[in-house]
């Protein structure tokens, strides 16, 4: 069993790929360029966060 | 013209993921290992995992650099890089490692006590990542410039509120990754506990007589160009001072308030009762909250048209006549800890004798750089020695 902390942290990451995936999505949907310039403010900090998934 | 939102939305997370690539590959460089190159005067290099295990293959591990005399004497441990925010404090402790040689007895220096706290900055503060010092010839040594507190992907997670071990003082959340805060640590706390751990193993096995810390703070904050010590050490803290006015250089003789729990000089104090143990501090305007710009060459440089006005006011609690550039802060340092082992001579009768070292003078001559030895013509990649968290999964041979 691996220590609480680890699973929270995992559940963390389970959470943070699913709202990457809800925002490329909408992204690729968007029909407002402005709404997909800004996406990239919210996909760049989360997608660091995937990267440095600990 | 009509736009193709499809394509417009592919072109916006390619976009994001080549920003978030490149930003984590400019990060993970903190990850290294600074470049140190010992010089004459040290005899050995372990590592702290030596003395606490449990850090071995993770970002907390860092060098411990001995460096013996030819006669015997006394055990000196210089603590640089508890903050690593304070450059003048593992500034120092870096030339002690890569310029001076002892005579009598042994000098024991961490510069880097805190590594995790090397492998990222603090938020919010846009400090710089690496600070660089140029040479006479021309090359340059580069260092990181880190934070105040660990790397939460080694200390996470952070409780609301930090409850010192062993004496339940409370601390906001944060301060569990505050190295000074974990004192005298244990083997089986948070990380910061354990390097602690590691530190006060090392003064039980190698019998430590005198500890310094050397930190630095901000030039509004009334606690700079002092030095405090354990209650024990109060007369020995005094008699440095004294030694070091003989230089000209003011510093402000403090006990450590008895109330403010995990800080090393009286943690370890309270537990070895042989050992002297001090804290220093010199002025860092890069910490300080009302500076401005914040670039690589204000920690160095130390000028700032904000604190030269704060200065004009009144509001500093030190000299701020010319700012407060590193190699005076690190001069400063060089000159305490001559001074220590003369106090430490006087108090006690233990000898510890420096053969080379720089004076406040001579740092004031000749900067920082010179102090440092020249780096190889093609740097070899040093790569990564330990990944923080589930990362170490993947690495660990
Ligand atoms: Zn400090």
């Amino acid at each position: 069993m691996p220590p609480l902390y680890i699973i929270v942290m995992a559940m963390y990451t389970v959470l943070t790929a699913f709202i990457l995936y809800l925002v490329i999505r909408n992204t690729l949907r968007s029909q407002n360029i402005w709404e997909q310039i800004l996406a990239i403010f919210v996909i760049v900090p989360f997608a660091m966060r995937l990267f440095f998934i600990k | 013209m009509t736009i193709n939102h499809r394509k417009t939305g592919w072109a916006a997370v390619a976009v994001s993921l080549l920003f978030s690539v490149l930003l984590t590959l400019n990060y993970v460089q903190m990850w290294k290992d600074d470049l140190i190159i010992p010089g004459p005067g040290v005899t050995e290099v372990k590592w702290l995992s030596d003395y606490e295990p449990s850090l071995r293959g993770t970002l907390g591990d860092t060098r411990v650099f001995v460096m013996e005399g030819k006669e015997p004497g006394a055990t000196f441990l210089v603590l640089g890089g508890t903050h690593a925010d304070e450059p003048a404090g593992w500034g120092a402790a870096l030339i002690l490692v890569e310029h001076c040689t002892v005579a009598r007895g042994r000098v024991i220096v961490l510069p880097q006590c805190s590594n995790t706290g090397f492998t990222h900055n603090y938020p919010q503060e846009a400090h710089p990542q690496f600070i660089s010092f140029p040479r006479p010839d021309g090359t340059k040594r580069t260092f990181r410039h880190g934070s105040r507190t660990g790397n939460s992907a080694e200390h996470w997670p952070d409780p609301e509120v930090f409850i010192q071990y062993p004496h339940k003082q409370k601390y906001s959340g944060e301060e569990c990754r505050n190295p000074n805060r974990a004192y005298p640590g244990r083997p089986d706390g948070t990380f910061a506990e354990r390097v602690a751990y590691g530190i006060q193993q090392l003064n039980r096995k190698e019998k430590v007589d005198m500890q310094i810390d050397l930190h630095e703070g901000q030039p509004e904050y009334p606690f700079i160009n002092a030095l405090s010590g354990h209650p024990r050490a109060q007369d020995l803290v005094s008699l440095a001072a004294l030694e070091m006015q003989m230089y000209d250089l003011d510093i402000g003789a403090e006990v450590s308030p008895p109330s403010f729990r995990g800080l090393s000089n009286l943690e370890m104090g309270d537990m070895f009762p042989d050992l002297m143990a001090m804290t220093s501090e010199t002025v860092n305007p890069t910490q300080g909250k009302i500076r401005g710009i914040t670039d690589e060459f204000l920690p160095v440089d130390g000028i700032d048209a904000f604190y030269d006005r704060a200065a004009q006011l009144g509001y500093l609690f030190a000299p701020w006549e010319g700012g407060s550039p590193l190699k005076k802060r690190i001069g400063r340092n060089m000159q305490e800890l001559q001074a220590l082992c003369v106090a430490l001579k006087e108090v006690t009768g233990k000898e510890i004798e420096f053969g080379r070292i720089p004076s406040y003078e001579d740092l004031m001559t000749n900067g920082v750089g010179y102090y440092f030895n020249p780096p190889p013509a093609e740097p070899a990649d040093p790569g990564f020695r330990a990944l923080p968290g589930v990362w170490r999964l993947f690495t660990q041979r």
